[in-house]
């Protein structure tokens, strides 16, 4: 198997360093979203 | 505890620092003692990276802060993704293009020799200072709750992390954290299970979550801009990017863990495995703190949980205050579990103004059950005026000896001791790598073989854990030793952060300059700190912005300098 460079994330569905700098914010996002909707629901 | 629970905690914690030891025997290549295996995968790397945060402190500590105050703590930890992702663009790529043992390696190849000695002398003045605590915290609360010695809790533990950390160096750390990250998640998702099980029967997840949100536990989230609060969202963002980036990014013992990848894209890799789990995990800790409160509000808790601080307090009772009030307490506590009844019953009819009064008059019943914990501790202080009377460390440990299975006890307390010689050795890893590469290769003995290298590692981490080990053995010398630490930690931590800070982006600013702007920085935060009476955490903000500042000051009045070129140019 050829080797990847560091250039490459090797991930199927992020394959710019971006893109996953991206997911991660949006997954952090996501997680305040649900804490809000959590603090409201529940209040 | 019974016999099963010592097999399971002796045979899980001296198992898996065997097998450490085991698998690294015979290191003599210096890159595999102070970087670890070349070929870690990001898993490893961010199972490493998590480990070494997440003390024991983290398991037992953090459901007591959901039970006592819900789940706002979570609110810290929301700059870390933001810092993690900085640290992976632009700290990682450098240390690994420039091929550095240490984080203040880099300092010397960016500056010069005096600017990398003042930074890794202020991490080894710091991390050296707050080595005991990580066994000293956890041994305290165990000893406490199971009845053993305190120094032969702290010694035996501290032993055998020195053993299989000085044996095996950053590979073994890596390879045992694997194996105890397990054995934690292992014991807290058990406990979880155990404890939705110990619920009500008639009790849904949803009126569980309902009794906590009724009782202010469920609050993740404060947007508001008042300063004196404690948990809000901008403070978790703003401070929590400045503490995580100092930390991931500047700190040995957490760039020990992820410079070792087998490439650039593992490292990353891992770092961002963390940006993504960590407030999950974190919200998980505390949503259990806040459903042990929920099962205490249909089973009796104790009225302080720190059961040995209670027995001497109740002993030295000649009046029989601390009794008479434990009565009360129970009075309002079966109180307190008709109304929530009566509340639930409301809910479940879809009868909003029974549901509402009777929420309200639970609520009246807690504040009441409160007010007589605080006169407990007032009369355990009148008793023994030296009683500590904070008790929310001791709320986990208390469930899980009074509720959980023989067995799931010993699994849980090896989940505690695994977090403590997790983040211990990596610790002890670092302050013997910086040691050895920043002080004795850079200053004493600049040419010796690979093999010399590693026995020198090996003698300074062993001499850096008995440091540990005296410093955690004298430890209740020192009043309030945690918030004495964090004090140490907030004074230096500003200024080495902006060195890496000017390091990666100011590149006019040279050796010279940014070394005398750090020494005065940090005179002037010594300064601050002994004349003003404002929050410790400020101090991180103040030594990082006056040393930029002065840095920028001092290079201006000594004119130009090299700007850095070729592996230095920062992208």
């Amino acid at each position: 198997m050829k080797p990847l460079d560091d250039k490459a994330t090797g991930l199927p569905w992020f394959r710019t360093w971006r893109a996953v700098y991206i997911f991660v914010f949006v997954s952090f996002i996501l997680w305040v979203g649900l804490l809000v909707a959590l603090t409201v629901t529940f209040s | 505890m019974s016999p099963l629970d010592f097999v399971v905690l002796i045979g899980s914690l001296v198992g898996i620092a065997v097998y450490g030891m085991w698998r690294t025997r015979g290191q003599r290549d210096l890159n595999a003692y102070l970087k670890g295996d070349p070929n870690v995968r990001w898993v490893a790397i961010g199972i490493s990276v998590m480990a070494t945060q997440a003390s024991a402190i983290t398991f037992i500590s953090t459901p007591g802060q959901g039970y006592q105050d819900g789940l706002g703590f979570v609110q810290n930890y929301f700059g870390m993704p933001l810092a993690l992702i900085i640290v992976a663009a632009v700290f990682l790529p450098m240390y690994r293009r420039l091929n550095v043992y240490t984080a203040y390696e880099f300092l010397g190849h960016r500056f010069d020799s005096k600017t990398r000695l003042l930074g890794a002398a202020l991490f080894l003045l710091q991390r050296g200072l707050a080595a005991g605590i990580t066994i000293y915290a956890p041994a305290i609360i165990l000893s406490t709750m199971l009845g053993w010695r305190l120094d032969l809790t702290i010694v035996l533990s501290g032993l055998l992390v020195i053993i299989y950390t000085v044996t095996g160096g950053s590979e073994a750390v890596t390879l045992t954290q694997k194996y105890q990250l397990a054995v934690i998640f292992g014991g807290m998702v058990t406990a979880l299970v155990v404890l939705l099980m110990r619920l009500p029967s008639n009790l849904s997840l949803t009126d569980a979550l309902t009794v906590a949100g009724g009782f202010q536990k469920l609050q993740a989230v404060d947007f508001s801009l008042d300063v004196k609060r404690r948990y809000t969202f901008w403070s978790g963002l703003l401070g929590g990017l400045f503490l995580s980036l100092s930390y991931f990014g500047t700190d040995q013992s957490q760039v020990q863990r992820y410079i070792s990848g087998a490439s650039l894209r593992e490292s990353r890799l891992g770092l961002m495995f963390n940006a993504v789990f960590k407030i999950p995990m974190q919200f998980f800790i505390l949503l259990l703190g806040c459903l042990i409160f929920v099962f205490y509000q249909f089973e009796r808790p104790p009225v302080f949980f720190n059961r040995a601080a209670w027995n001497v307090g109740a002993k030295q009772d000649p009046g029989g205050q601390i009794h008479s009030l434990e009565q009360k307490f129970t009075a309002i506590h079966v109180q307190k579990e008709q109304l929530i009844h009566a509340w639930l019953d409301a809910k479940h009819s879809g009868d909003h103004q029974a549901e509402a009064a009777a929420r309200t008059q639970a609520q009246e019943a807690l504040e009441r059950s409160e007010a007589v914990r605080a006169e407990v501790k007032t009369a355990m202080l009148a008793a023994d005026p030296h009683a500590k009377t904070n008790d929310s460390d001791y709320v986990f440990i208390t469930f899980v000896l009074d509720y959980l299975p023989h067995g799931v006890i010993g699994l849980l307390v090896a989940a505690f001791f695994a977090a403590a010689l997790s983040s211990k050795a990596a610790e002890l890893n670092a302050l013997g790598s910086t040691t050895t590469i920043d002080f004795y290769r850079h200053v004493v003995k600049r040419e010796a073989t690979d093999a010399h290298y590693v026995t020198a590692s090996k003698w300074f981490t062993f001499l850096w854990g008995l440091v540990a080990l005296a410093f955690a053995l004298f430890a209740n010398l020192v009043e309030n030793l945690i918030q004495a630490v964090n004090i140490v930690g907030s004074v230096f931590y500003g200024v080495v952060l902006a060195l890496f800070l000017v390091a990666f982006f100011i590149r006019r600013v040279g050796g010279t300059a940014i070394f005398w702007a750090a020494l005065v920085a940090q005179t002037l935060v010594f300064v601050l700190y002994f004349s003003l009476s404002i929050s410790y955490l400020w101090y991180n903000f103040i030594g990082c912005a006056a040393c930029v500042l002065f840095s920028l000051l001092i290079q201006a009045a000594l004119g130009p300098t090299n700007t850095p070129t070729g592996a230095l140019a920062t992208p």
